[in-house]
């Protein structure tokens, strides 16, 4: 097996406690996404407009509204719009009661804790080349929030809806992103494995499932097992939808953690890149927020930057060159806070009422929204700056 | 979308509006646009008649909010009648159960219980 520079040593500590999930981890850092991948491959070289309006028609209407297009193409959108046997959207509205009940914490683990540590990988290689996330971090961040949304609005992921649209969108950006990548000089294959492998998407889908329960957890998110259960379906099938090649799909959360423990281990330590876009996300969180004010963003960053070294840990906070901080307290005090709010909205449900209503409110504040709907327009070229700004 | 899929008819003092397929991030923008215009001052209890209505996103519920901020404080009324019940969740987990279901109470049941329940069950999940 030829494994990537970068990643020799962390395989090598890996394989210590699970010989098999490293050398399949680190197996498939050499592979992309084989269906997508050769999907991109068609479309090269064919009108950019023509591609977009397929893609729009294929995945907002259906196969049927693009009969001219290649049989590959429109044999994807049938696929997609397969549902497996194992995913009923009723059946997870547990989760997605409990997501929208505890939206503000779980947003709050996933921009403090769980991106960061996704980025604290070789993800940030991509993400920094193309500048996708540093020069368009806000948008980015507003991006990942009305994803989040819409995968757990109910019928979020039935075919045709905006979370199952958003997934999709999600796995062929990733293909062509990785098209334009592998033709770049920036990119060392060699080093660094394939751009977007196989391993990275399926490691940030156990990140965004798995992870951002244990952070929520810690911020004093308690889920019972059946939500907890429900929330991992839903990841699960949102993995599917991204593009997560089948041999690296979780089954349970279990299965997740155990992937993304040896994931995390084969990595090699952050570098640059994931510093600076550890800090890029943590500074664009406050103007996602809405706050107007230098004084208010910066207090705000700082706060952030503590809540987020207590929650990923000193060691992996000064890799990332976060302020020196004492975290004494901090998350005990957030989970204090956060379970007295609940008990009161138990006590007072009307004030319950009225604080899920400004919740949900909230979320939306710091989701992206565009008139025109859905971009189906996919990247052009390798550096953002080149590119036109998308719409959603 | 080449055409609007909701009409609108006035009768018995009500705004009857017919939702059909989905209210997403396709369809949302349009639906706020026709609501912009085809709404007038007299039109102060809404009905969205959603018997067809298979599907909401976040874009969706984004536009009921705003329909509901533009009635309500007024002294109106929206109603949502019918929906899949994906909808009917989604609608409840945005918090617009209590405007948008008819008989739905402003407050759910676990919260009509006892105080001495409601605490129990609070500690029991935590």
């Amino acid at each position: 097996m030829e494994v990537p520079l970068a990643y020799q040593e962390g395989w090598g500590r890996a394989r210590v406690a699970a010989p098999e999930l490293a050398d399949r981890y680190v197996r498939h850092t050499a592979v992309g996404d084989p269906v997508a991948d050769a999907l991109m491959e068609e479309l090269a070289g064919l009108p950019e407009t023509t591609v977009t309006r397929w893609l729009r028609l294929g995945l907002e209407t259906g196969p049927d509204a693009v009969q001219e297009a290649p049989d590959r193409l429109r044999a994807f959108f049938r696929d997609c719009r397969q549902v497996p046997e194992w995913f009923d959207s009723s059946r997870v509205l547990p989760a997605s009661r409990a997501f929208f009940a505890h939206s503000e914490m779980i947003l709050g683990a996933f921009v403090a804790a769980v991106l960061i540590e996704g980025f604290a990988t070789l993800i940030s290689k991509s993400f920094s080349i193309t500048g996708r996330v540093v020069d368009q971090g806000v948008r980015r961040l507003q991006q990942n929030n009305r994803h989040l949304v819409e995968i757990f609005v109910p019928g979020g992921l039935e075919p045709g809806a905006d979370g199952w649209k958003l997934s999709v969108r999600i796995r062929l950006m990733h293909a062509r992103v990785r098209r334009l990548l592998r033709e770049s000089p920036d990119w060392d294959e060699p080093a660094w494995g394939v751009p977007l492998s196989a391993s990275h998407i399926a490691l940030a889908s156990t990140l965004f499932s798995a992870l951002l329960l244990r952070r929520a957890a810690a911020l004093g998110v308690v889920l019972s097992a059946s939500e907890r259960d429900a929330f991992m379906v839903i990841w699960r099938r949102t993995a599917q939808l991204m593009g997560v090649v089948p041999e690296l799909l979780f089954r349970d959360e279990d299965g997740a953690r155990d992937f993304y423990e040896t994931g995390m281990r084969c990595e090699p330590p952050p570098g640059p890149e994931s510093i600076q876009l550890a800090h890029a996300l943590i500074h664009s969180a406050p103007i996602v927020s809405g706050l107007s004010g230098a004084a208010e963003r910066q207090a705000l960053a700082s706060r952030i930057f503590t809540v987020s070294r207590a929650l990923i840990g000193d060691p992996l906070a000064d890799q990332l060159r976060f302020p020196p901080r004492t975290t004494r307290g901090v998350l005990r005090s957030l989970r204090w806070q956060y379970r007295t709010g609940r008990a009161l909205g138990t006590l007072v449900p009307a004030w319950a009422a009225r604080r899920r209503q400004a919740q949900f409110g909230r979320l939306l504040d710091v989701s992206l929204y565009s008139e025109r709907g859905i971009s189906w327009r996919l990247a052009r070229h390798v550096h953002a700056e080149h590119d036109p700004v998308t719409r959603t | 979308m080449s055409e609007s899929p909701w009409d609108l008819r006035r009768e018995n003092g009500r705004t009857v509006i017919r939702l059909e397929g989905a209210l997403d991030s396709a369809t949302s923008p349009l639906f706020g646009r026709f609501l912009e215009t085809a709404l007038g001052a007299d039109d102060t209890r809404i009905v969205l008649e959603a018997d067809g209505l298979r599907l909401i996103s976040s874009a969706g519920l984004r536009e009921l909010i705003r329909l509901v901020k533009r009635v309500v404080p007024a002294g109106g009324s929206v109603t949502l009648a019918g929906g899949s019940e994906l909808v009917v969740e989604a609608v409840k987990i945005a918090g617009l159960g209590a405007f948008l279901l008819a008989g739905e109470p402003a407050v759910n049941a676990e919260a009509k219980a006892p105080l001495w329940g409601r605490l129990r069950n609070f500690f029991v999940r935590s």
